[in-house]
């Protein structure tokens, strides 16, 4: 049976897509956006996330672990992260919840039973399942089927998308989707490249296929970074293209540092640096130049 | 014969009691007068003796009328006195030994002798005392509330809920004509009825004398206004001292001036009752709807003054009410003072039917949403055909449930269904496991059950089997203890106020517990359920499908407290835990709960009642009886609290609220007389998303979701309301079967509400 790579799947997701929703994060991602809240989600593959406050040095996940890859230095364990495979010996030994393995195989029946336990809670608001990641296109292939279940059972499908993955990857989705939560990150080429190492031609193509086949499935959201793309001059552009493809609604999310513990979990720097999170009156400008553009703008979805 | 303390707790008493008006001398000739006239009585019929003894209290205790009221009715509780519940004053002739010594306290040394007297005869008179002599045992079956035992038994007439409409109907007036023409068919019933005229006569008195109190009150009043309503309130008293109420404050008055002697603390459907006089008053220009604002707010604070803790129930909305469209304007007013008011009581309760439009389900938010936790909801599309079937009725008798104290249903004015057993799920699950041994006392408790030896079992069906037959011991205990208590009180009692509103007992011409009320019922409060159902999971998968530990390496753990066994306590947590939409905990929850009630209803049904079911609600018992509980598979530790009423432990659900919900709503409702569920938001993240909230309770009710009541809070509030209270005079929670202000409860109690799960938008 196919399975996916999967990092979590969210009951009850209230911002992703209308009504109340499963979120099913699938992962593996082309970019790698320097302010990514899931990090453990770019890659496919188990990642061992380590919480070093709840750490007491107890040292029982030393000897556990087949790659001897686990020492005590000042009263914690680290990890030699070259060595660990993530096979996750290491988490049934701690007592103290220290550690915990993201990402695991989950084959196509588990998810869908998994996401049809509320499937009551969608028919009444008009919800489903979103499937979110990383970037749950490049999982087109495996999720077909799935897709194809699901919508017998017209439990209404969304994805949250970063634009960036083959183009036939959308075509193959887009008889099944009701919704696209599409990501526009920057519309200049080099900031874009230089920020998420992202082809902006390639997210353009998408758009404008998914645009063309139904402009009302699609939903633009924009993850609002200092810095990146908060200008006036974003939001123009942004207006600009979403005029050209007829596209209405835009979520404008502001830039937070929630996944900042995950980095450390993953024991890798922050690349983006700054730690100091937007509050939702910071896009309000944003918000109301975009609605005299006569878009539907909301903020954080 | 059996100790047990009769000055213990006696209820459980979170909200502060106002102070007595009369002075310790005037309390101590009372009391000495009541003593006097029931010994006096002895040996005449019990509801002469009662009646006469009521004519010693009654109008005495009244308290003044104070500047807020708008319907007078106040009333003082002394330490020895007539009553039907401990919440106030104690069941049927009652003496609180502990208070009674406290008053001789403050009266000093001369006055001991007289006290000590008092005490001594009560000893032999008090109706809980005498149960408590005849039921309890040494090691199984302890007072309540005593939490060393696995079973609490006591006497009480809780949760009676009264025929109102008969009375609002009738008038005083009518009544007597009714007792007088019954009195006719059955004379050998003569003393019955004429008790119940002589109570009769005693309302008119007591209205009469409140309506003194009245004029007197507005003679010393200098606000024009104040006096004109006091002299309104003395004329009302007047006119339903003998006929019956046209206008809505004459039914209001009525209602509470009846309520009180008859020592009721719930009052049911007021909606419906009083709905008619409401909207004929506002339709033909008697009152205002600021005017009907004013009264409904006026009795709040009459049944919050009484601070019964746990009761005070006010029911509105559902199936079966008579005047739909009247009852409905009465239950939108009553929702903006629950709003407003803010109070602990009463416990305003909203039953939900598929009829239920928007407005109402919008202000029931908004209620919820401002941090109410009124009104509680109750699901009619379940709890309706439950009630049918569990309590043996036909579906519209099963319309008149209502819920009373924490969650027990009544069919009003025509059932009892006090819950005077109480069962401790796991601590029978420890006493099983330990040889019959407590591990918290040492004391063997298996009665006559043989004891298992855990090396020897070989399956896990054959260890479930072993602690069936030990509840089935409990539960052959329990329902004795409980029909018992009808026994002793009726012994003792007529219980004639509420004979005279409860079918069919002036039909019968006998007294409530006599024969006279239609449904003779009861109920058994279940505790630690889910901690039981987990423990039992966990011994599943670790012991027989793993086979990681062994049975008796598992005990070991557990009787060490874990202490040295950190492994063994980790996998233990980690086992699936109710709570979190996994039909592995779920079903073995679902189990060990259709078990025990069907254990439960099948007793009831032969002993000879109508029905005996269980109630899965909780007051603050689960703490108080955790800290008496030992360490549990479950991973739970010794001295911990229990899980409460049908909720997981604290923190052991670790999904979404439809993940909670979907648990919830496992059972079948039919089995049960009422089971709490509690579920707790953060006010952000409950306003902002109103509607989506709304539409999960009704998706959940649609699955089977019998109630829900919710707590709406600040993030942090409860945790910074530990440590500076006097921030928060006014921070209500939702314990379960009742609300309180959270810094009046115990610290153990707090630490436990602060373990739920609390819903919030950076935790999703």
């Amino acid at each position: 049976m196919t399975s996916l790579p999967i990092f979590n799947i969210e009951r009850f997701a209230i911002h992703d897509g209308t009504g109340i929703r499963t979120a099913v994060f699938l992962q593996g991602c082309q970019l790698h956006c320097q302010w990514c809240a899931n990090p453990e989600s770019q890659q496919v593959g188990p990642k061992l996330m380590f919480l070093k406050d709840k750490c007491t040095g107890c040292g029982r996940c030393v000897p556990v672990c087949p790659q001897h890859a686990i020492s005590l230095q000042d009263g914690k364990a680290v990890v030699d992260r070259t060595a660990c495979t993530a096979c996750g010996r290491c988490v049934k030994a701690c007592l103290n919840d220290a550690r915990s393995i993201s990402g695991r195989w989950m084959d196509l029946r588990e998810i869908h039973d998994t996401i049809l336990r509320d499937r009551d809670y969608y028919e009444e608001t008009d919800g489903g399942v979103t499937f979110s990641g990383g970037e749950p296109v490049l999982q087109a292939a495996g999720l077909e089927p799935l897709l194809k279940q699901l919508c017998t059972e017209k439990i209404g499908i969304a994805f949250e998308t970063c634009g960036h993955a083959p183009l036939e990857n959308y075509r193959r989705l887009a008889p099944y989707v009701s919704e696209w939560l599409f990501d526009v990150k920057s519309l200049q080429k080099e900031v874009l490249k230089q920020y998420t190492g992202a082809d902006l031609d390639v997210i353009l193509i998408n758009l404008r296929h998914l645009s063309s086949y139904d402009p009302a499935r699609v939903h633009i959201r924009v993850p609002v970074i200092p810095g990146v793309n908060n200008t006036m001059d974003d939001m123009e552009r942004l207006a600009e293209l979403m005029k050209e493809c007829s596209l209405q609604k835009v979520d404008l999310l502001p830039y937070h540092t929630l996944g900042l513990t995950k980095y450390r979990q993953l024991g890798i720097p922050y690349p983006f640096g700054n730690e100091h999170a937007m509050h939702p009156e910071d896009v309000e400008p944003l918000k109301e130049y975009l609605e005299s553009c006569g878009l539907t703008v909301s903020i954080g979805g | 014969m059996v100790k047990f303390d009769v000055e213990g707790s006696q209820n459980v008493n979170v909200s502060k009691i106002i102070p007595c008006e009369k002075t310790d001398l005037e309390q101590l000739e009372i009391m000495e007068r009541y003593t006097q006239t029931h010994r006096k009585y002895s040996s005449a019929s019990r509801a002469r003796r009662e009646v006469e003894c009521q004519k010693v209290l009654f109008p005495t205790l009244y308290r003044s009328i104070e500047k807020q009221d708008l319907i007078v009715g106040r009333m003082d509780f002394l330490p020895i006195g007539f009553g039907s519940v401990t919440s106030v004053g104690g069941v049927g002739h009652y003496c609180r030994f502990d208070q009674l010594h406290a008053l001789g306290d403050r009266l000093g040394e001369a006055y001991k002798p007289r006290i000590e007297k008092l005490y001594n005869y009560w000893l032999d008179h008090d109706v809980k005392t005498i149960y408590c002599r005849e039921n309890l045992t040494d090691v199984t079956i302890g007072r309540f509330i005593d939490p060393s035992y696995p079973l609490l038994a006591t006497a009480r007439l809780s949760g009676m809920m009264l025929d109102y409409p008969k009375l609002l109907d009738n008038g005083i007036g009518g009544l007597k004509k009714l007792i007088a023409s019954k009195k006719e068919k059955h004379p050998e019933s003569a003393d019955f009825y004429d008790c119940c005229m002589d109570e009769m006569d005693l309302l008119t008195e007591c209205a009469l004398y409140l309506a003194d109190e009245a004029v007197r009150t507005a003679q010393g009043e200098t606000d024009e206004k104040r006096k004109a309503q006091l002299m309104n309130m003395a004329a009302v008293l007047r006119k339903i001292s003998v006929a019956r109420p046209e206008t809505f404050p004459e039914a209001l008055q009525l209602l509470w001036l009846y309520a009180l002697p008859a020592g009721v603390i719930n009052y049911g459907r007021l909606d419906d009752f009083l709905g008619p006089y409401l909207a004929r008053d506002l339709d033909e220009g008697r009152m205002s709807e600021q005017d009907a604002y004013d009264y409904i707010k006026s009795l709040w604070t009459m049944i919050e003054n009484r601070r019964t803790t746990v009761n005070g129930r006010v029911i509105v909305g559902g199936k079966g009410r008579k005047h739909p469209a009247e009852a409905d304007r009465f239950m939108h007013i009553a929702l903006k003072v629950c709003k407003d008011c803010r109070y602990v009581e009463p416990q305003f309760t909203l039953r939900i039917d598929e009829n239920t439009d928007e407005q109402t389900w919008a202000e029931v938010m908004d209620a919820l949403g401002a941090g109410a936790t009124y009104p509680t909801l109750y699901n009619d599309e379940v709890n309706v055909p439950a009630v049918a079937w569990g309590m043996r009725v036909d579906p519209e008798t099963a319309t008149r449930y209502v819920p009373f104290g924490c969650t027990e249903f009544v069919l009003w004015g025509q059932s009892t269904g006090t819950p005077n057993t109480l069962i401790n799920l796991l601590k029978i699950l420890n006493i099983y496991m330990n040889n019959g041994v407590d591990p918290m006392d040492g004391k063997y408790k298996l009665g006559p059950i043989q004891p298992k030896d855990m090396a020897k079992i070989k399956s896990f069906d054959e260890f479930y089997d072993g602690y069936k037959e030990l509840l089935n011991y409990y539960m052959d205990l329990s329902v004795q203890a409980q029909y018992n208590s009808y026994g002793v009180m009726n012994r003792e009692c007529s219980f004639l106020l509420n004979s005279i509103l409860m079918d069919d007992c002036l039909e019968r011409g006998k007294a409530l517990l006599d024969g006279g009320v239609r449904y003779l019922g009861g109920t058994c409060e279940t505790y630690g359920n889910i901690n039981a159902s987990d423990s039992l999971y966990a011994i599943k998968h670790l012991v027989f499908e793993e086979k990681k530990y062994t049975l008796p390496q598992l005990e070991e753990a557990v009787l060490h407290n874990f202490v040295g066994y950190a492994e063994i306590r980790h996998d233990c947590l980690a086992c699936d835990k109710y709570g979190n939409d996994l039909d592995t905990a779920d079903q073995m929850a679902n189990s060990l709960y259709e078990f025990v009630a069907k254990g439960i209803r099948d007793r009831g049904i032969q002993i000879g009642m109508q029905y005996y079911e269980i109630v899965i609600s909780n007051n603050s018992l689960n703490t108080e009886w955790g800290l008496q509980t030992a360490a549990s598979p479950d991973g739970r530790l010794s001295g911990m609290y229990m899980n409460p009423a049908n909720n997981p432990q604290g923190g052991a659900d670790k999904g979404s609220p439809t993940q909670l919900l979907n648990s919830l709503s496992t059972f079948d409702a039919r089995y049960h007389a009422g089971s709490v569920q509690n579920i707790k938001f953060s006010k952000p993240m409950f306003n902002q998303n109103k509607k989506l909230i709304e539409q999960m309770f009704k998706v959940y009710f649609r699955k089977g979701g019998c109630h829900v009541m919710v707590t709406v809070v600040d993030k942090g509030a409860l945790e910074d309301a530990m440590v500076h209270p006097e921030k928060y005079p006014d921070l209500i929670v939702r314990v379960a079967g009742y609300s309180a202000v959270f810094v009046n409860l115990d610290r153990t109690v707090q630490e436990e509400l602060l373990s739920r799960t609390l819903y919030d938008e950076s935790r999703l």
